[in-house]
């Protein structure tokens, strides 16, 4: 594209002259005979250069100068000056004009006058390229640091849960140890316990970081709702009783088939009833540890409830139960289960909400669509923390 | 007469773990799962030496810490800070920071540095 260059003076022979010459250069020119007229062209057309004279009729070329100055700082603008004008010439270039040429005319110092406008017109260009990607790299090493930052909080999260399995399982080792030296059987037996509590629990951290590692592919079957539930059932029924809680089911409401993953839906319920019973265990209350697993069908989804009358949860901690390493259970917990548990539901198209209050318990509500889970991409989970203001 | 240790931490069994080294090298333990709880501790047994988890639920250890130090009886009790957690977080002038999982020699060698 041609640069639009402004070429301003009451003397028309000069006008015509140059008119020509900055034509050959290469510029698109337009012509004024005085200052008012300038200006109205200035707006209109908006060229980069200017090429004034600077003793006019009216407005003048230093006023014009400032005008334009005023309008858009980034004009270039070049005083032609006749003999003893040198004090106008000062004080135009005191008010930022690019440079002053005398006439007559020689046609190589307007070249090189031109040239130097135009260098800094490309120099203010390219500083503006680098200022606007400096803007965007810092934007982008913020982004970074927030990202690494929370990565970091992650990392250190579960750092600290590593460390106190690794605690417990020494605390474990030291007890087998020191009643195997002291021939004290029920230490030997106490510290095995523990060293296989402590083997189970790192074992379950390391899968559920392998799981939240890999993105795992479905794998859909169609399978009867009750018997699903059963061996939900199965599979928690004896631990709740070994910790004293008792377990409640209703699969009154376990009717049909529905089309899931059965090994990891399967997970997810047994890890949600495990964190119930630990809700339960918590609460230093008289009254039974109590857990009910019931199951029900609506609107072509099948609904599993979770429900149980320990601890419960406040605001803050039902918001962010389903955050990737919150833990409420202090050393005990990964804060990985029930992130894993809202992935898997996700994956079948399913939803999971909670209700809760504090001293009153919760209650997990999850949603699994029958039809089975959307093909891979499409997921479309969401995850709803409700109060529990409706006395549940 | 033995010495006494308190023993804070909210996991059990690194309580018990703790309680097991402390008594096969002589002392008597005394055990807190929290801050509050370790505070009413304190006051009731007295102990000679306190060994200090810092993240708990409820209540993280240096906040006892600040209370312990506020109280002129007790300010003068030596702490040991038994931690997963990185870095001397807020507990000034505790004798030790010994880092989970830690080797219980190193610990015995420090608390009877300390207490004797």
């Amino acid at each position: 594209m041609q640069d639009k260059l402004l070429l301003v003076d009451d003397e028309e022979g000069i006008r015509k002259v140059l008119h020509i010459s900055l034509e050959d250069m290469g510029y698109t020119v337009f012509t004024a005979a005085d200052g008012a007229e300038a200006l109205d062209i200035f707006s209109e057309k908006q060229p980069e250069i200017v090429l004034t004279d600077i003793k006019m009729p009216g407005i003048d070329g230093v006023q014009l100068l400032r005008r334009i100055k005023q309008q858009n700082p980034d004009t270039e603008v070049i005083m032609i000056t006749g003999h003893g004008d040198m004090d106008l010439a000062i004080r135009s270039l005191k008010n930022d004009a690019t440079d002053f040429i005398t006439k007559p005319i020689n046609d190589d110092i307007l070249e090189i006058s031109l040239r130097k406008a135009k260098e800094r017109i490309l120099v203010r260009e390219k500083l503006r390229a680098y200022t606007a990607n400096l803007e965007a790299l810092l934007r982008e090493k913020s982004a970074l640091q927030d990202r690494l930052s929370s990565l970091g909080l992650r990392i250190s999260s579960i750092s600290h849960g590593i460390k106190g399995l690794l605690t417990g399982l020494d605390g474990g080792i030291y007890l087998v140890d020191g009643g195997l030296k002291k021939d004290d059987p029920e230490q030997v037996r106490e510290g095995w316990g523990i060293v296989k509590e402590m083997v189970e629990r790192i074992r379950k951290m390391v899968l559920d970081i392998l799981f939240y590692a890999r993105e795992r592919e479905l794998k859909p079957e169609t399978v009867e709702v009750r018997r699903f539930c059963q061996e939900v059932v199965q599979g928690v029924a004896q631990k709740l009783k070994e910790r004293g809680i008792a377990f409640e089911q209703d699969l009154s409401g376990a009717r049909g088939r529905f089309t899931v993953d059965a090994g990891y839906l399967r997970t997810a319920l047994i890890n949600i009833i495990e964190n119930a019973a630990d809700a339960c265990q918590k609460k230093n209350a008289s009254a039974e540890g109590r857990v009910t697993f019931r199951a029900s069908g609506e609107n072509g989804d099948v609904v599993f409830e979770i429900a149980d009358n320990g601890i419960g949860m406040d605001a803050e901690t039902r918001d962010k139960v389903f955050d990737l390493f919150f833990s409420s259970k202090g050393s005990q917990g990964t804060g990985l289960g029930l992130y894993i548990c809202q992935k898997v539901v996700g994956q079948h198209g399913g939803t999971i909400r909670v209700r809760s209050q504090p001293g009153r318990g919760s209650r997990f509500f999850v949603n699994v669509p029958r039809s089975g889970p959307e093909p891979e991409g499409s997921g479309n989970h969401d995850t709803v923390a409700e109060n529990g203001a409706d006395g549940s | 007469m033995p010495k006494k240790i308190l023993i804070i931490d909210d996991d059990p069994i690194v309580v018990k773990y703790l309680q097991a080294v402390f008594s096969d090298n002589g002392y008597e333990t005394c055990t807190a799962n929290s801050s509050s709880e370790g505070l009413a501790v304190v006051q009731k047994e007295k102990p000679d030496l306190i060994t200090l988890d810092l993240q708990m639920p409820d209540e993280w250890g240096p906040r006892f810490y600040r209370r312990l130090r506020k109280d002129k009886n007790l300010r003068d009790i030596p702490v040991i800070v038994v931690s997963g957690i990185d870095g001397d977080h807020a507990i000034q002038n505790a004798v030790a920071f010994v880092r989970k999982p830690f080797d219980p020699e190193k610990l015995v060698g420090i608390v009877k540095n300390t207490i004797g």
